[in-house]
């Protein structure tokens, strides 16, 4: 005899006629003497209806033809930019350490060691488009500061979106693996392959 | 000439032969957009979706073994990126589901605005299913998708995702009914 708790998770296939032979018999019998899951299938006959009612609308026919070309550009746009992601990463510190260098040695010899003292004075000293271009190369490091001091997550962003992802459910950790081999950035050998032949979506 | 199979397009496109990779777009392109939209509701938080997938796949095919079906390895890396896109969706925009079904409606077609009230619920209760348990009421109720290829997938038991689907039913059932009194 079925129990409820077997019974239940069948009760969506049954109702929508999906069961095997031997389920439709096994159900149909607990069926005879449970109020309970005969009340739940009512409510599933009732519900699938609604539900089929409800679909979303559908794209016009040009957005099908239109995936394709769009995939292209955006395997074209990955693999333009493999160069710049590189050299980014050495060009804004480069640029920091030449504005911080240049206010280093625009101060450092006439402040020597008095340099708390003496600023106002030097300040004094400096004539108008001097100040300026201190000022603008002051600007210049605090612009790019926040940029050299966050080039990645930390550890705790990580262990927050960790806690994330991980918040409902089902073999979350299995599947993202899966295609963890496919999130990598194209590599130098890939976009020699595609670029010359992206552009021709016919095919 | 017949059409070649998904493993053939496969083996021509690690062959360098992108007609390979490009038929399996077109062959599969509309089943990866229904999991995205269903996933995301919007059409174009879904169509963003699609092409994040489609672009995976380019980079993962030289990686795929065979082991699974094709159109399994590629249901997975659909669900994956609509997974992660509907989280990243929530997280960064601290959207409620309310909100999310709210502006849809702006952007829907005169018809699609006729619907009853007890559509929009309805929706909205879909749209509030947890995102893994939704997979799992868009993989079975859409797709109609046996339970062995959904446990392939979905790397579980046949008898948890029964379970699954049937309190994803339950909880859209229930919030209906307390919405529509």
């Amino acid at each position: 005899m079925m129990r409820c708790r077997e019974a239940r998770p069948e009760l969506p296939d049954f109702v929508r006629g999906r069961s095997d032979e031997e389920t439709n018999r096994r159900l149909s019998s607990h069926l005879d003497g449970c109020p309970a899951c005969t009340r739940d299938a009512q409510e599933l006959k009732a519900l699938f209806p609604r539900i089929d009612e409800g679909q979303p609308w559908a794209p016009a026919g040009s957005y099908w033809t239109s995936i394709l070309p769009r995939v292209h550009q955006r395997l074209e746009e990955n693999a333009a930019r493999v160069l710049p992601q590189w050299t980014t990463r050495f060009a804004l510190p480069v640029a920091a350490a030449i504005v911080l260098a240049a206010a280093v040695i625009k101060i450092a010899p006439q402040t020597g060691e008095d340099y708390p003292e003496n600023f106002s004075a030097l300040l004094e000293q400096l004539t108008p488009d001097e100040l300026q271009g201190v000022s603008d190369q002051q600007a210049v490091s605090e612009i790019l500061q926040p940029a050299l001091e966050e080039p990645s997550a930390t550890s705790s962003d990580l262990e927050e979106v960790k806690a994330i992802l991980g918040e409902d459910g089902i073999g979350a950790g299995s599947t993202d693996a899966d295609i963890t081999a496919g999130t990598e950035d194209l590599s130098d050998q890939d976009a020699g392959l595609l670029l010359p032949s992206l552009s021709d979506t016919s095919r | 000439m017949p059409s070649r199979t998904d493993l053939e397009l496969v083996e021509a496109f690690r062959n360098g032969d992108l007609t390979g990779f490009n038929e399996l777009v077109r062959r599969h392109q509309e089943r990866v957009y229904w999991i995205a939209r269903r996933v995301m509701g919007k059409h174009d938080d879904a169509a963003d979706v699609v092409q994040d997938v489609f672009v995976r796949m380019f980079k993962a095919l030289k990686g795929f073994r065979g082991d699974s079906e094709f159109s399994t390895w590629l249901y997975r890396i659909a669900m994956n990126v609509s997974l992660n896109a509907v989280r990243a969706k929530r997280v960064k925009d601290f959207i409620r589901y309310d909100d999310t079904i709210e502006s849809r409606s702006e952007e829907l077609p005169d018809a699609e605005l006729l619907r009853n009230e007890y559509q929009t619920v309805l929706e909205r209760a879909i749209q509030r299913l947890p995102p893994k348990q939704k997979l799992v009421f868009i993989m079975r109720y859409y797709d109609e998708m046996p339970y062995e290829q959904m446990a392939k997938v979905l790397k579980k038991s046949v008898g948890g995702l029964k379970a699954n689907y049937f309190h994803a039913l339950k909880k859209v059932q229930q919030y209906v009914r307390k919405e529509m009194g």
